[in-house]
């Protein structure tokens, strides 16, 4: 590992090739921007309200515009981003993202639209000295030193900052920064252990064999009446989620052409699962709460192996009624 | 425990022991900062979970809806502005008053988290001092605040601390203001039409039309909202300036003599954009124009289900 003083050295050196998208105020809240100045970035603030996926999957975008015959691609050049200072479980939900939009073998799916981002982007993770009361991640698989997924990870120390590169692409940007190296990085493990224990814990039980196979035989159950009362259908908590990946496509006519886009939805909407005929499979709340759990803890692990909830705590923060999707699966855990 | 959430609970439990409801809607504490949960309860032994928020910028009477065709009864904890949705449920027979128990609340008024936000930055704990102080940690240091200055502005506007229509009161009475407490909005329309349009360009400018607003009000609950139509469809989806104004001002005009101020929709705007603007201007018309304010006189006709040949008209397009 190496060691620089100031991040500054490491945002001036990665600034010289690429755009930095990181965290910026915008009237009362944080949001992922590109930042132009060093001193612009909020680099105090834990998480931006909005998660950095709208960098790779932005919540409104045309996909192509047509005219009578004729299909036309959006011009708009992607330009190389680093996406700067971006916290575990931040990470981790752009790795979800990955596994829907960029799926492996021919048969996978492949959203042109994300790759070019993501493949433009080069990752700069931060570790969590100060977690906040929300958050969760020790309890789906995270940690606030989590490094996995990141280009290159940044552990702030007591007197600089240690710089991982845990990818090929990360270690080709950092070449010709003016670095020290260390060998001894034991007080990292101390850091860590620090960070974890500030972290509310839920038991979830192993990935594949805790709360996946509990929902697998609570479909019918009458807990899903139990939990949705207050939610009242608006979304906000996918909106702000770094792994809800849902879209609505639309068109629309714009002068002499047309253009098809697609917009975020949720699985909490109403309208979502609406068909044509009229007939909603999912007319009620309790029905809709039951898919937004199941996805995030059971469907995505039997597909992916892994939870689609990274413990953030967005959406608990975010919710006008408070609902804290991590109480809910616990109260599902032990539901008899 | 607040003197408040004591009466609540005692009046709650009176009516569910007596089987004169089948739940109470209330509020709960919440697991975050300045947040509260709601509550449905229809056991006894839970009562206790009620309380009186501090940050209880919710409209209950939105849960109302929920109940439209079932046969339940119901108890409510309805603050002014949440009694006057009712009353504005009521004429549009949206709800059934006999089955409606309402536990009126002479309310103090409400403190907003996005007020918070606004004033000390993003919030990572707060701490009630007791003594009308907020000691709030947030990303830029630990501040203290007087609970006067987390008021939302609605809550400063208000001049309905007192339920409007109930089965029983609790709290002491509050001393109305003076004016009408549209002074805000007066000063906001003595500026130049070109400072209002940016003005008000720029809240819409972070709409991302997740509907939240929608969502939390309890006067807005179309079977189908226009937005959602698509046959045909009245405006485009996505975050277009022009479709984010259609939506905002449609939203608004269908508030028309129906918007009862209570703030439930600008505090759950996840991009806090100021709503209240929009929907006080037109309250302040409705009330200039057509002598109306909404959920006061559960007598009164609301403006957009009468006409008068005398009814202004001259600002019609
Ligand atoms: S479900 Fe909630 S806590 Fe989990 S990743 Fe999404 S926003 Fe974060
Ligand atoms: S949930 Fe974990 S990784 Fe995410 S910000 Fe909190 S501590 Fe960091
Ligand atoms: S943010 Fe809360 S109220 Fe809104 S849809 Fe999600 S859980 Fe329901
Ligand atoms: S809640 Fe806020 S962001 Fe969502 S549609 Fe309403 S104004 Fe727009
Ligand atoms: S528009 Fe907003 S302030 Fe008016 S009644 Fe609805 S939620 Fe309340």
């Amino acid at each position: 590992m190496i060691k620089i003083n100031d991040l500054r050295t490491l945002f001036e050196h990665l600034k010289r090739e690429s755009q930095i998208v990181g965290l910026k105020k915008d009237g009362s809240r944080y949001f992922y921007q590109v930042i132009d100045l060093y001193d612009d970035w909020e680099s105090s603030v834990l998480l931006g309200n909005f998660s950095p996926k709208e960098v790779f999957f932005p919540q409104d975008e045309v996909l192509f515009y047509f005219k009578a015959q004729k299909t036309i691609l959006p011009k708009d050049e992607v330009k190389p981003n680093v996406l700067w200072g971006v916290r575990p479980c931040d990470i981790a939900g752009i790795g979800e993202l990955e596994r829907m939009f960029n799926q492996e073998g021919e048969e996978g799916y492949k959203d042109p639209y994300f790759i070019q981002r993501f493949d433009k982007t080069l990752i700069v993770g931060l570790a969590c000295t100060e977690p906040w009361p929300s958050c969760f991640c020790t309890s789906v698989e995270g940690s606030p030193y989590k490094s996995e997924g990141a280009d290159i990870f940044i552990y702030p120390t007591e007197d600089g900052y240690l710089i991982e590169t845990p990818s090929k692409k990360g270690e080709a940007a950092i070449e010709g920064l003016d670095v020290e190296e260390v060998g001894d990085v034991s007080q990292l493990e101390v850091d860590r252990r620090r960070a974890e224990s500030k972290i509310k814990k839920y038991e979830f039980g192993s990935v594949t064999g805790g709360i996946a196979d509990k929902l697998k035989q609570m479909i019918d159950s009458s807990f899903w009446d139990s939990i949705h009362s207050a939610c009242i259908g608006c979304g906000t908590c996918a909106f702000v989620c770094p792994s809800c990946h849902c879209f609505d496509v639309s068109d629309a006519s714009r002068g002499a052409r047309g253009l098809r886009s697609r917009q975020w939805d949720s699985c909490l909407y109403e309208g979502y699962t609406l068909e044509t005929s009229g007939h909603n499979p999912r007319p009620s709340g309790s029905q809709r709460w039951r898919q937004r759990l199941n996805h995030k803890f059971n469907y995505f692990v039997e597909v992916f192996g892994m939870y689609q909830c990274l413990g953030c705590g967005r959406c608990g923060r975010a919710c006008p009624v408070n609902i804290n999707i991590a109480e809910i699966a616990a109260k599902a855990i032990s539901w008899e | 425990m607040s003197n408040l959430t004591e009466a609540i609970r005692e009046q709650a439990r009176k009516i569910l022991a007596d089987k004169k409801i089948d739940l109470v809607i209330g509020y709960a504490e919440g697991d975050n900062p300045m947040r509260t949960q709601l509550v449905f309860i229809d056991k006894v032994e839970d009562i206790d979970k009620l309380v009186w928020p501090s940050f209880g910028l919710i409209n209950l009477a939105n849960y109302l809806l929920r109940y439209k065709n079932t046969p339940h009864k119901i108890g409510i904890v309805a603050k002014g502005c949440d009694s006057r949705s009712i009353v504005a449920l009521l004429k549009e027979n949206q709800i059934d008053r006999d089955r409606l128990y309402i536990i009126g609340v002479n309310c103090p008024g409400m403190l907003s988290r996005q007020v918070a936000r606004e004033k000390v930055g993003e919030i990572i704990t707060a701490e009630d001092k007791g003594d009308g102080n907020w000691k709030l940690t947030t990303v830029e240091g630990t501040k203290e605040i007087s609970c006067f200055d987390l008021m939302p502005s609605n809550c400063v506007a208000c001049r309905h601390h007192a339920p409007v229509i109930s089965d029983v009161i609790v709290g002491d009475p509050v001393t109305e203001p003076e004016g009408d407490g549209y002074d805000d909005i007066r000063e906001f329309e003595q500026k130049s039409p070109a400072e209002r349009h940016e003005c008000l360009k720029q809240e819409m400018a972070n709409c991302i039309r997740c509907y939240a607003c929608r969502q939390a009000c309890p006067t807005c609950n179309c079977d189908e909202c226009f937005v959602d139509v698509t046959q045909p469809k009245w405006v485009d989806k996505g975050v277009e300036p022009t479709d984010v104004a259609i939506w905002q001002l449609i939203r608004t005009y269908h508030q028309a003599g129906r918007c009862v101020d209570c703030g439930a929709c600008e505090e759950a705007c996840p991009a806090g954009v100021k709503l209240l603007w929009l929907t006080r201007k037109m309250n302040l018309v409705v009330r200039e124009r057509f002598g109306f304010e909404a959920g006061v006189d559960p007598e009164a006709l609301p403006p957009l289900a009468t006409y008068k040949k005398e009814d202004p008209q001259e600002f019609i397009l």
